[in-house]
């Protein structure tokens, strides 16, 4: 009996000195080399980035959480992913060079002026929604993925819209959110169910140790006429660099329906689903986990490229006149 | 779908305790009710590469009678543990909750090789479903531990008393041997799984080499006057491996508890007869 109880003990133990450095950048570099998805698509040699950053902790003048702190972010962002973050109780580490090096390509004082939006403009779950002043263009603004909606809201916006001769939705300036809503909104644009991607994840610890990618779909939210008007006018997505994760993944489903045009900016990225581990210290680290895919298997990690490439313009911004959306109203009215 | 699973199983035990008040009339049963407090180690690498530590409530209920009047020789018991607790990384910056529901049933051979000692030997079919949610993850906060297994048990049971009070020593350990278990891919996600319907891989045959684990009770039943007390020890360990990912569970936990023993004569109708089988000896 005693030895039953004795030998059934837990066989992994913590590392006794939770709070020590080098124990702690061997953590985050392990995790990152065993799970994170975009080495081999990237070019990246882990291996050496290890070397650099380990020569650099050795011969550090100064060694203190902070200083550790950065040397693990800068290692981190050699990864260039906006999905790769390090949280410490003091602070968070982050790659937005995908967003800061570009174009902002949006102006809320513009967005919210007049000429637009305005001031009386309806909010339901999270959609600012109108239809735009001196046109018959229906226009809804989604600026987070965070933001829940219900059916019945998506239903009153689409709804109150359906008289219109096109939709602009435009989901600039939103860096994601929740997958699901993606779909949610997706489906209700199309009465087939469409292909629009595909997901793979880590089968293993190995660099290359992935599934097979399986097919990803929108299923059609249902065939009432309202949908039916929708597959039927012409759809408009406005992007801009900071279009990223779901929101990424949701321009690159709509693009996939025949009666939807992606117009503005490039998007911003961030083609893996994100998962999260953490260090003996109790930092934790996120890094991207399964790559998405386009339906023909490109990755979208990189961004989505619109059908219309529209930048604003400095003279249309002094003026009030956002670019992207002028464009896509002429785009409509022209269709 | 574990709700439905849950569900199932708990309506499997309602179900199955009417079958057998009403299958056996005639046997003692001897039920025992026990709830206790201890302290839980785990290692979830689909969460975290580190041990999550904590404390932890349980709630365990056993009863056994003989399967017929017939013999005083082959038992069958049914087991329910429950649990509840909230473990915490070693930095005590993030936590984990856990549950476990833990339904059974088994069949035991008694030996009787020397007086006052019992020797039962047999098997247990059970489910062992615990869910874990971690505070800090994004896309992975969750992770289940889910398996159906066919366990070898044995149980040693020694009647002793202290002065005039008479105590029922009890040690029991069970070990699965072969069941199916539920892990998820080494990466994957439970949006991939349960929203994309993604479940290729996630479902594996358990045998010693990737699934070990052993659940220790001993217990010392004091039985008074009109109450029999249950005081006992619980020592489960659960390890398995698949997917590449690495699972591990060690709870300890003192409980206190009940031992009921009742019988139903003819449904009823007549008084006990003195000759009826005692589970307990």
């Amino acid at each position: 009996m005693l030895f039953s109880l004795s030998a059934c003990q837990m066989s992994v133990s913590t590392p006794s000195n939770l709070n020590s450095y080098p124990t702690n950048f061997n953590a985050l570099w392990t995790i990152m080399d065993q799970h994170y998805c975009f080495f081999t698509t990237k070019h990246i040699n882990w291996d050496s980035i290890k070397t650099v950053y380990q020569n650099r902790l050795s011969t550090m003048d100064t060694l203190n959480d902070v200083t550790f702190f950065n040397l693990c972010a800068n290692m981190l962002n050699e990864l260039k992913d906006g999905h790769v973050n390090l949280t410490s109780s003091f602070n968070l580490s982050r790659y937005w060079a995908w967003f800061q090096d570009y174009p902002d390509n949006f102006s809320s004082t513009i967005l919210f002026n007049n000429r637009y939006l305005g001031n009386n403009y309806r909010i339901a779950g999270g959609f600012d929604y109108n239809v735009i002043p001196n046109t018959n263009v229906g226009y809804i603004y989604y600026p987070d993925f965070t933001y829940g909606f219900s059916a019945t809201n998506l239903s009153y916006v689409i709804a109150s819209l359906t008289n219109c001769k096109g939709l602009i939705i435009d989901v600039r300036n939103n860096s994601g959110g929740t997958l699901t809503y993606a779909t949610d909104i997706a489906a209700r644009f199309t009465k087939q169910t469409v292909k629009y991607g595909y997901i793979s994840h880590k089968t293993g610890p190995g660099h290359d140790d992935f599934s097979t990618p399986e097919a990803e779909y929108i299923t059609p939210y249902s065939t009432v006429p309202v949908v039916d008007n929708w597959v039927q006018k012409p759809v408009v997505v406005l992007t801009n660099r900071l279009c990223y994760s779901a929101t990424n993944e949701f321009v690159s489903m709509m693009k996939e329906l025949p009666n939807v045009t992606i117009i503005g900016d490039q998007t911003g990225g961030g083609g893996g689903l994100p998962m999260s581990s953490e260090l003996p210290n109790g930092w934790t680290v996120r890094y991207s986990a399964c790559p998405m895919f386009d339906a023909n298997m490109n990755p979208i990690e990189f961004g989505i490229t619109p059908d219309i490439h529209v930048n604003m313009t400095a003279s249309d911004m002094a003026k009030g006149i956002d670019t992207i959306i002028q464009t896509a109203i002429q785009f409509i009215q022209q269709h | 779908m574990w709700r439905g699973y849950l569900l199932g199983s708990i309506l499997f035990m309602m179900t199955s305790w009417q079958g057998m008040s009403q299958d056996t009339p005639n046997a003692i049963t001897s039920s025992a009710w026990t709830l206790g407090y201890g302290q839980i180690h785990l290692l979830d690498e689909y969460l975290s590469p580190l041990v999550y530590s904590g404390s932890i409530f349980r709630a365990d209920y056993q009863s056994m009678h003989y399967i017929s009047l017939q013999t005083t020789h082959v038992s069958l018991d049914w087991t329910l543990m429950a649990s509840i607790g909230m473990e915490h990384n070693p930095a005590a910056t993030n936590s984990i909750f856990y549950c476990a529901l833990q339904p059974g049933v088994g069949i035991h051979y008694h030996f009787r090789p020397v007086p006052h000692l019992k020797i039962l030997v047999g098997g247990v079919w059970d489910v062992y479903f615990a869910n874990k949610y971690s505070f800090a993850n994004g896309n992975n906060p969750y992770s289940a531990d889910l398996s159906t297994r066919l366990n070898a048990s044995a149980i040693a049971q020694y009647n002793w008393h202290i002065g005039k009070l008479p105590i029922v020593l009890r040690y029991a350990v069970t070990m699965p041997m072969v069941g199916l278990m539920f892990v998820p891919q080494y990466g994957e996600s439970y949006y991939e799984m349960f929203t994309l319907g993604h479940m290729q891989h996630t479902i594996h045959v358990t045998t010693l080499t990737n699934y070990l684990a052993m659940d220790n009770a001993i217990t010392a039943d004091f039985v008074l006057k009109r109450w029999t007390i249950r005081a006992a020890f619980y020592h489960d360990y659960d390890k398995h491996n698949a997917n590449s990912l690495h699972f591990e569970t060690m709870q300890s936990v003192f409980s206190i508890g009940a031992v009921v023993n009742f019988a139903v004569f003819d449904h009823g109708k007549r008084k006990a007869p003195s000759n009826y089988h005692d589970i307990n000896r």
